[in-house]
């Protein structure tokens, strides 16, 4: 009798794992970096030199603007790596 | 099940599975139960070892429960931080967006006052004319790259 209790003893402990896990991090509601890119704009045939100017210039804001998602994307990857080590797995 | 209630159901079935036990180990000496004394025996037995398994699963169990009340919390604390960093990286982000557009419209009118009254001077045909080699070459710069799969 008393070997069949240890025996029940040993056995009342088991490996549990904890079924909480965080959601995948969401994008910020406000935002951009969603929005994929455009392309940039060419120039029309015989174009005058301030329409050259203006596409140059629309281009170049495009490309800021695009740099400006791409370094948020980097930004919110890092933030939310670094807090998710943090705060879950510490 | 809330945890006071799991814990009464296996402290008293660990209670009667140790009164059973031990009252097993007398039914020999009482003259109308002596009979009766191997069931008696194995239904003790089987009580306890039900009692102290449960008792033993109590245990597992709130380790277990505390474990994921740790875990609702430091997710909750982890979705509100990350939600605070989202808010300020909208924020920073719409900043510069606003700061690029208006930035592109004091261009756009600096073009309009000041380059515009060059048009003629650089239209087909004046006196110098923008060579569509120096067209095609910005197309060519500003066309989507399409890598060959």
């Amino acid at each position: 009798m008393k070997y069949v209790l240890i025996a029940f003893c040993l056995v009342l402990s088991g490996c549990w794992t904890v079924p909480v896990v965080p959601d995948f991090p969401k994008l910020p509601e406000q935002t951009v970096m969603n929005i994929p890119c455009p392309d940039l704009r060419v120039l029309k045939s015989d174009p005058t030199i301030s329409d050259i100017s203006n596409t140059l210039n629309l281009n170049y804001h495009t490309y800021y603007e695009c740099a400006v998602k791409v370094d948020s994307w980097n930004k919110w990857y890092l933030d939310q790596k670094a807090l998710y080590e943090k705060t879950i797995k510490k | 099940m809330p945890d006071g209630l799991i814990l009464w159901v296996t402290n008293l079935l660990l209670g009667m599975g140790i009164i059973a036990t031990l009252a097993s180990l007398v039914v020999h000496k009482i003259p109308l139960l002596w009979r009766y004394q191997l069931p008696v025996k194995i239904s003790a037995i089987l009580l306890l070892v039900a009692g102290v398994y449960l008792r033993g699963g109590y245990g597992v169990e709130m380790a277990w429960r505390e474990r994921v009340r740790e875990m609702e919390l430091q997710v909750q604390q982890y979705e509100q931080l990350a939600d605070d960093l989202n808010k300020k990286l909208a924020a920073a982000e719409k900043n510069k967006i606003t700061y690029i557009q208006g930035r592109v419209e004091i261009v756009k009118q600096y073009i309009d006052r000041e380059v515009k009254v060059y048009d003629e001077t650089f239209r087909p045909g004046g006196v110098c004319e923008i060579p569509k080699e120096f067209v095609n070459a910005h197309n060519q710069s500003a066309a989507k790259p399409e890598a060959k799969k």
